[in-house]
């Protein structure tokens, strides 16, 4: 998708919209350069008397009625001001309205877009991708994008419209001294555009600047013990000094640069209404121009210098814009996660891994290979070894977060590559290790998955993950809310929590991918305890922890991706290997009272 | 920069306390501010001489005769006034710069001083992004309001009265003509200034929103797949950017009224001024040029009017600030030195270390209650009393108060009643950078500032030589890696210390407290899940660092703690069991229940992981 098919996709049926906002801002701009003309009329034809002699005076003369008979009546005159006026102000206000609309409708259709894209994205690019960067993107760039449509497009338009048809007007009027007036607009223009393009340097490091300054007080405020400890009070008020200083400094500095480009474009301005105002002078001098006219042509100078002058300031925010549309396309061009299509086949049955190896796309070691392993359906097994094993990366081609490199899975015979993946994940229950808690209360965190269950299930759940009386201590109860602005909930809790909101969603298939890792002992115990109870289910659970695996029936031994040891607890223990090192040695533990 | 969120304002009301006190906070900047305030009057000036000028132009050299010196001389002083009037501008930048940066600059001394100088119960009830918010976006835009928003409201209004004068002395008539709409605009723009304001509000708690769902969204990505909820988070996205479309078109549509209605109620005056005014210029009561120069002064008038109804809703904004800042510059220092003890030890910022005695290390608690909330006491008539030299264990649950009798010995706080004596004297008649100067502090979380390693352990003694650092980072093992690094002791150890891994980061967070070469070590151990290199960094430490210095070791990990010279375990309060390793575990108590369980779990972590050398038991 390029950068204009992005836009026009996302403005939709609101092109129009945009299309006529442009050429009431169009239209705007001519309407609000009648006025003068009416002014002038009345100073040259109605009070002064001369004849009107052609174009657009004449129009006007035709709408009043002819010059004569407005000098009794003035007020007619007034009251197409009033008339123009009205018009402008429809025109201004729909301009304005028009363009929050348009904005709003194309923000809101991009941000969309975008959270659904990045929901969708696979797994992989979640774990390669920087979060606050990605944040950043969908934010700062979006409103970047919103800001130009939301004003300054129009605005282009607008001067541009003004530019031109006062310049058409002034040049039929006199085109010498017409010439006279256009020559300070190139330059204006082009003194804006480079000094904003200069200037952006100097905003950059103010805004660094300021950026250090916070990072320094964010440091210091949270290592503030050990500031104290070590007596640096004063170490530390001298360097945020040092950093204040600096930024002060360099902000100062750009204050100056706009000061100085504020107060000498304002004096390239002046200098080319004074130029128009003293060849104005002259022409009247030789009767080339009338006094109507010479207002219209001083009030028109400045009418377009000053716009123009935002011009530059403008253009350089357009070439931002453009910078980020380009990342935010670059989001929406990655390929998402096909979520739509693949069988829903009946999936109550044993789980199968055929000779399946896998390697992931950015690093060529192969971290599993030939596993071949059947689950039985209902059946409670352990995944257990070391750190780093292969052990997560069995389960994540289980759910189909990644695919084997070679080999297959099959549960209930169907290959899960024709399964579809919102699907497959429905059945599968699969806790993390560090499991990710919405910042809203437990509650709505334990009813995402099933938003219609009611309190008993949600409390059923919670004691199962034996986490229901920890909810209880808390002053809110279920309505507790957690994260950044809530209570801050220890790895434990936050991992027990992540456990009933799996078992809210009752799923035949239940994996624990080392989720009790930050649970003691005891509570582990009495959860898996509670989970046998549940009835039936496909459990696979993942851990460290011989106690975990003992009462499993199956317990599988995984060493450097490859399956060494499989049975049942008693089976194990009775063969040399990783499983009897660990039990033999807790035996003995329990034995000697030496320690 | 991204600006704090606001709040919603706590006053709508004048507060003049707040004001009087920002005022005397700007005091060594009143000589700017008279400066500034003559520059914004010469501005307004020029401002208001400009329709002169263009009055003068049309009467004199467009109708009237003239000879052409008469015309050069009328070109000189215009070019005159528009290169002063140029000039003028300039300065009026400059020094409201001056004024914003330097008041900014000010006030964030006065805060962060005062942030350096308040005691830790503080730091416990307030948040530190509440700190940030005051530091940053409060103080700026206060600087920034009271340089520019006041002093375009000290713009506008001279410009309104030099304006209305000159048309005054010009057509009695025609100024009313000009006035008429006046009221009514001014009221109009208070209105419209506040609403928008609301609006305004409105949308920027919808754009909070949805940062707050996008980075929700992300961060929780991973999870929104493993439990298949992309769907439903993106029906409750929509409702979050639809609510934001919503109350951007109505600040849009709010918006969409002012401007256009101003403009259109300022025309009337147009229509007015060309049907009054023509009438006037008709007989020739008055020329074209007075009659453009009202036109002129009838549309320059509205300008002040806007930026004085601005400034006037800014006003709460910065009320608001103030007040924030206000509280923080004014908060109380609960724990602070006497008069006499600053008289003789100085302050942090001022220190007399002349003055400082050595400390030996032995430390006594007599009788000390101690309790964080009233209601809650953590230690009633605690005693303890510690020779220098020994290596203490605190061990207890959270919440038994161990934590609190490291505080208080660091005198992060002090004792509610009752004393503590170091080498016999009560620490309260010795000042609190006395102790913090012979002190090491550990903390089991690391925590590192920004810069070079060398700059991190050199926090331990700002005076210390490259060699001394060196020898810190060799005793306690941190040499060799930070030599693996290509700019060694250069290498930039991120915010936070982010590029470190945690093991590193505590090997040189313990470098610092050794190269501060203190008397009294503490060893806060936060959590009991620490990975195996930690452990192993930790019990190095307290072997061979701490050895020698009276040093107190918080601890979770039992293991890291089997030769401390005495175990404390601590229980609401009260030490309950007291001793050696070797003598506690005889005791099969509570702390012979805690180690052994402790140890059979480390077991089966350890062995999986492959890292307990087998043969050892």
């Amino acid at each position: 998708m390029t950068r204009i098919s992005f836009i026009n996709k996302h403005l939709g049926k609101y092109k129009f919209k945009l299309l006529t906002l442009l050429l009431a801002t169009i239209s705007y701009a001519g309407i609000n350069l009648l006025a003068n003309l009416v002014l002038s009329y009345v100073i040259d034809h109605v009070i002064s008397r001369q004849e009107v002699e052609g174009g657009i005076y004449l129009v006007i003369d035709k709408i009043l009625g002819g010059w004569q008979s407005l000098y009794n009546d003035l007020w007619k005159a007034a009251l197409l001001i009033v008339i123009i006026y009205i018009l402008v102000a429809l025109l201004m206000s729909y301009r304005q309205k028009t363009q929050g609309i348009v904005s709003e409708r194309l923000v809101e259709n991009m941000r969309n877009d975008l959270y659904e894209h990045i929901e969708t994205l696979p797994y992989s690019y979640h774990v390669r991708t920087k979060t606050g960067e990605l944040i950043q993107k969908c934010t700062t760039d979006v409103d970047m994008v919103r800001r130009f449509f939301a004003g300054q497009l129009a605005e282009i338009f607008y001067i541009l419209a003004t530019a031109t048809i006062a310049l058409v007007i002034l040049y039929s009027i006199n085109a010498r001294l017409a010439l006279i007036a256009t020559i300070s607009m190139p330059i204006i223009f082009l003194y804006s555009y480079f000094f904003f393009k200069k200037v952006q340097k100097q905003f950059l490091i103010s805004d660094e600047a300021e950026a250090e300054l916070s990072t320094l007080v964010q440091e210091s405020l949270s290592g503030i013990r050990v500031v104290k400890a070590f007596n640096r009070e004063r170490y530390e008020v001298d360097r945020f000094l040092q950093r204040s200083k600096n930024y002060s400094d360099v902000t100062y500095k750009m204050i100056l640069s706009l000061g100085s480009y504020w107060s000498s474009s304002y004096m390239i301005c002046l200098l080319g209404i004074l130029s128009v105002v003293v060849a104005g002078i002259f022409a009247i001098q030789a009767g080339d121009l009338s006094i109507g006219n010479f207002i219209i042509f001083v009030s028109y100078q400045s009418m377009i210098l000053y716009p123009i002058r935002q011009l530059g300031r403008i253009m350089t925010d357009f070439s931002k814009v453009t910078v980020s549309l380009k990342r935010l396309v670059d989001i929406i061009n990655e390929p998402r996660e096909d979520l739509i299509s693949g069988a829903k086949p009946d999936l109550a049955g044993d789980i199968v891994f055929h000779d399946v190896c896998f390697a992931y796309d950015d690093d060529h070691a192969e971290v599993l290979h030939n596993i071949n392993m059947t689950i039985k359906k209902d059946a409670t097994i352990a995944l257990l070894g070391p750190t780093g094993s292969g052990k997560s990366s069995l389960i994540h081609l289980l759910v189909r977060l990644y695919e084997p490199t070679s080999g297959y899975i099959t549960i209930n015979g169907h290959d899960i590559k024709d399964i579809n993946k919102a699907y497959l994940r429905k059945h599968i229950g699969l806790i993390l290790q560090e499991p990710f808690l919405f910042s809203r209360s437990i509650m709505d965190n334990l009813k995402l998955v099933k938003p219609e269950a009611d309190n008993n299930e949600i409390f059923e759940a919670a004691k199962v993950a034996a986490v229901h009386d920890v909810i209880n201590e808390f002053e809110e109860g279920y309505d507790t809310i957690v994260g950044e602005k809530g209570v801050t909930l220890s790895g434990g809790q936050k991992q027990r929590v992540a456990i009933a909101r799996t078992l809210v969603k009752d799923t035949p298939i239940l994996i624990f991918d080392d989720s009790l890792s930050a649970v003691d002992t005891q509570t582990d115990a009495k959860i898996r305890l509670a989970l046998g109870n549940m009835g039936q289910k496909t459990k696979i659970i993942i851990t460290q922890r011989v106690n975990s695996a003992k009462d499993c029936d199956l317990i599988y031994i995984i060493e450097h991706g490859k399956i060494t040891q499989s049975g049942s607890h008693d089976e194990l223990v009775s063969k040399e290997g990783l499983y009897k090192r660990i039990n033999d040695l807790q035996n003995r533990l329990k034995e000697s009272e030496v320690l | 920069m991204a600006r704090f969120e606001e709040k919603d304002f706590s006053q709508d009301n004048f507060n003049l306390k707040v004001w009087k006190r920002i005022f005397q906070l700007f005091a060594p900047f009143y000589k700017q501010l008279i400066i500034l305030l003559v520059l914004v009057i010469m501005t307004a000036l020029g401002d208001v001489i400009m329709p002169l000028l263009n009055q003068i132009s049309i009467d004199k050299f467009a109708s009237g005769d003239f000879n052409n010196s008469e015309l050069y001389l009328f070109i000189a002083i215009y070019i005159l006034i528009i290169f002063a009037v140029s000039i003028i501008n300039y300065f009026y930048f400059k020094a409201a710069g001056k004024v914003e940066m330097g008041f900014g600059y000010h006030l964030r001394e006065l805060c962060f001083r005062k942030l350096n100088d308040l005691s830790f119960s503080f730091y416990d009830t307030t948040p530190t992004g509440w700190l940030m918010a005051r530091i940053t976006s409060d103080i700026s835009r206060l600087a920034e309001i009271i340089a520019w928003s006041f002093m375009d409201m000290a713009w506008g209004i001279p410009v309104m009265f030099m304006s209305m004068f000159i048309m005054l002395r010009s057509n009695v008539m025609l100024t009313l003509v000009v006035l008429i709409v006046v009221p009514i605009l001014a009221v109009m723009s208070v209105v419209m200034q506040k609403k928008l304001l609301k609006a305004y509000r409105g949308v920027r708690k919808a754009n909070s929103k949805i940062t707050n769902s996008f980075s929700e969204g992300i961060n929780g990505a991973k999870t929104t797949k493993t439990l298949s909820l992309e769907q439903q988070n993106f029906e409750d996205f929509k409702k979050d950017t639809s609510e934001m479309r919503h109350v951007s078109i109505e600040a849009a549509v709010v918006g969409a009224k002012f401007r256009p209605l101003v403009n259109f109620i300022s025309s009337f005056t147009l229509a007015l001024l060309i049907w009054v005014g023509g009438d006037l210029a008709k007989y020739g009561v008055i020329s074209f040029g007075t009659l453009m120069m009202f036109i002129q002064y009838a549309q320059q008038f509205y300008e002040p009017i806007r930026v004085i109804a601005y400034t006037m809703s800014e006003f709460q904004l910065a009320q608001a600030s103030g007040e924030r800042v206000v509280y923080l510059i004014d908060s109380e220092v609960k724990i602070t030195d006497t008069p006499e003890v600053i008289a003789k030890y100085g302050t942090v910022f001022a220190p007399k270390e002349e003055n400082y005695e050595d400390i030996k290390g032995d430390i006594s608690f007599k009788h000390v209650d101690f309790h964080y909330i009233e209601e809650e006491p953590i230690l009633r008539d605690f005693n303890l009393d510690i020779k220098a030299g020994q290596t203490i264990a605190l061990v207890g649950e959270t919440g038994s108060g161990k934590s609190t009798i490291v505080n208080l010995i660091c005198r992060f706080y002090e004792p509610v009643k009752g004393e503590i004596l170091i080498d016999g004297v009560d620490y309260r008649k010795r000042s609190i950078a006395w102790l913090h100067s012979k002190l090491g502090y550990v903390l089991q979380a690391p925590h590192l500032f920004s810069g070079t390693i060398m700059d991190n352990v050199r926090f331990g003694r700002l005076d210390a030589t490259d060699e001394e650092v060196y020898e810190a980072c060799k005793l306690v093992n941190a040499h060799d890696f930070i030599m693996r690094f290509d700019k060694g002791y250069l290498t930039d150890v991120g915010e936070g210390g982010s590029r470190l891994s945690t093991g590193q980061k505590q090997l040189i967070s313990f470098a610092r407290a050794v190269l501060a070469n203190p008397r009294i070590f503490i060893l806060d151990e936060a959590t009991a899940s620490i990975d195996t290199e930690t452990e192993k960094i930790i019990q190095y430490a307290i072997e061979n660092i701490m050895k020698g210095k009276t040093s107190f070791v918080v601890a979770h990990r039992l293991s890291t703690i089997v030769n401390a010279d005495r175990i404390l375990v601590i229980k609401k309060g009260q030490i309950v069991e007291d001793g050696t390793h070797i003598e506690l575990m005889k005791k099969k108590a509570y702390y012979y229940e805690l180690y052994t369980n402790q140890f059979k779990e480390d077991l089966a972590k350890g062995l999986i992981d492959e890292n307990i050398d087998l043969s050892l038991i």
